[in-house]
C-alpha cells in the first residue's frame, strides 16, 4: 500500500512538473490537413508561442493515427520545392514558431486510416526539456496561407 | 635546371589532366541541370489513368490542358496547388471552365498507381485527370515542359521525398506549351491567362 502511494505521488509529481514546464508554451490554431482517402501522409500545422523567458525547442511528436510523426520543413531553391526533415524546431523566448503550409510542419507518415474532416487527431509534442504537450487537432481542408480559418483554440497543458 | 623544366612540364600536364577530367565530368552531369535551363516548348503525351490511356489529343481543339507535375505523398505543396486550382476554376464562367482540362501527372509511379491517383484527384472535385506512366517517359516529358523533379533519399519514415517544381503548364491538345504559371500566381491571374488563351484558340 505504501509502495502504491509512493508510486502515485511520484506520478503526480511527474505530471505536475510536466504541466509546470509546458505552461509557457501556447499552441494556437492547430489543425491537420484533410487528405484524399487512401493517403499515406498528411501534415499538421499550428503556431507555438513561447511566453517563457527561456528558449525551448520542439524535438519530437507522436500520434496514434500514424506510424510516425516527424518534423519537416519546405524550402524553395531555384523554383524547386524541397522537403527535408529537421531535428528540431526552435521556440525562441517570447517568440513564436509558425508551422504553416509551404514551410515548417509536422509530417504524419503511414496513416492507419483515412482522416475525415469531422475527426480529431491526437498529437503529443515533446519539447527539449522533456515536457509533453498533448493536443487534439481538428482535421480541416487547408487552402494555404490565405486560408482564413483563423480560429484560436488555445490549448494550455 | 633541366630536371626543373621536366618537373614543371609534368606538373602542368597533371593540372591540365585534372582540369580536363573535371570539365568532362561536369559536362556529363549536365543533363540533370538542363531541365530548367532550356526553353521548354511542351510535348504531346499519352499516359495511364484508372480509366485507361489518356492523350492530350483526346481534348477538343478549343480546349486547353492545365498540367501539374506532382506526387500524392507530397503532403503540402501538391494538395495546396490542387485546392488553389480547383477554387480558381470554380470562379470561371461555365463555358470557359468547360474548355479547361486540369491534369495531375504523378512523377512517382512507384507509389501512385492509376487507382490511387483517381482517389486523390477526385478529392479536389475539379474534374482533374490523374495520370502517370513509365519513369523515363515521365522524366523526358517533364523536361519538355520545363518541370524538374528528383527523388531524394531521406532519413525518414518516408524513405524518400521528391524535390519538384510546382508550376502549372497551360498547353494545347497538340502539346504546345502556351505559358507556365508559377505556383505563386493569384486566382485572378490564372483566370485572366486562361480566358485570354482560350479566346485565342476559339
Amino acid at each position: 500500500m505504501k509502495k502504491h502511494l509512493q508510486l502515485a505521488s511520484w506520478l503526480l509529481l511527474l505530471v505536475a512538473s510536466f504541466q509546470l514546464q509546458a505552461m509557457d508554451i501556447q499552441v494556437k490554431n492547430p489543425h491537420v490537413r484533410a487528405v484524399p482517402p487512401g493517403s499515406q501522409v498528411t501534415a499538421a500545422f499550428m503556431e507555438l508561442h513561447n511566453h517563457g523567458s527561456e528558449k525551448r525547442a520542439l524535438v519530437d511528436a507522436s500520434s496514434p493515427v500514424s506510424a510516425a510523426v516527424e518534423l519537416h520543413t519546405h524550402t524553395e531553391v531555384d523554383g524547386v520545392m524541397q522537403m527535408r526533415r529537421v531535428s528540431q524546431i526552435e521556440l525562441p523566448a517570447g517568440g513564436v514558431a509558425r508551422l504553416e503550409p509551404g514551410g515548417l510542419h509536422l509530417m504524419l507518415i503511414d496513416l492507419h486510416s483515412g482522416l475525415n474532416t469531422d475527426t480529431q487527431v491526437e498529437i503529443t509534442l515533446t519539447l527539449d526539456d522533456g515536457s509533453l504537450i498533448e493536443l487534439n487537432l481538428p482535421v480541416k481542408r487547408v487552402h494555404g496561407h490565405q486560408g482564413g480559418h483563423q480560429q484560436d483554440s488555445h490549448q494550455h497543458h | 635546371m633541366k630536371t626543373n623544366k621536366t618537373l614543371l612540364l609534368g606538373g602542368v600536364a597533371v593540372i591540365a589532366l585534372i582540369a580536363a577530367v573535371q570539365i568532362w565530368s561536369g559536362l556529363n552531369q549536365q543533363p540533370e541541370q538542363t531541365a530548367l535551363a532550356e526553353k521548354p516548348t511542351g510535348a504531346p503525351f499519352t499516359l495511364q489513368s484508372k480509366e485507361g490511356e489518356v492523350s492530350l489529343s483526346d481534348l477538343e481543339d478549343n480546349q486547353l490542358a492545365l498540367i501539374f507535375f506532382g506526387y500524392t505523398w507530397c503532403p503540402d505543396i501538391c494538395p495546396m496547388s490542387m485546392v488553389f486550382l480547383s477554387r480558381a476554376l470554380e470562379n470561371l464562367p461555365g463555358d470557359v471552365r468547360d474548355r479547361v482540362q486540369p491534369i495531375f501527372i504523378s512523377v512517382d509511379p512507384d507509389r501512385d498507381t492509376p487507382e490511387r491517383l483517381q482517389a486523390y484527384v477526385e478529392f479536389f472535385d475539379a474534374g482533374i485527370l490523374g495520370v502517370t506512366g513509365d519513369k523515363d517517359y515521365l522524366q523526358q516529358l517533364a523536361s519538355e515542359y520545363g518541370a524538374f523533379y528528383r527523388k531524394v533519399e531521406m532519413d525518414s519514415a518516408m524513405e524518400y521525398a521528391v524535390d519538384h517544381t510546382s508550376d502549372f503548364y497551360l498547353a494545347t491538345n497538340k502539346g504546345e506549351l502556351i505559358t507556365t504559371l508559377s505556383h505563386n500566381v493569384s486566382g485572378n491571374q490564372l483566370n485572366e491567362t486562361l480566358t485570354k488563351a482560350l479566346a485565342e484558340i476559339q
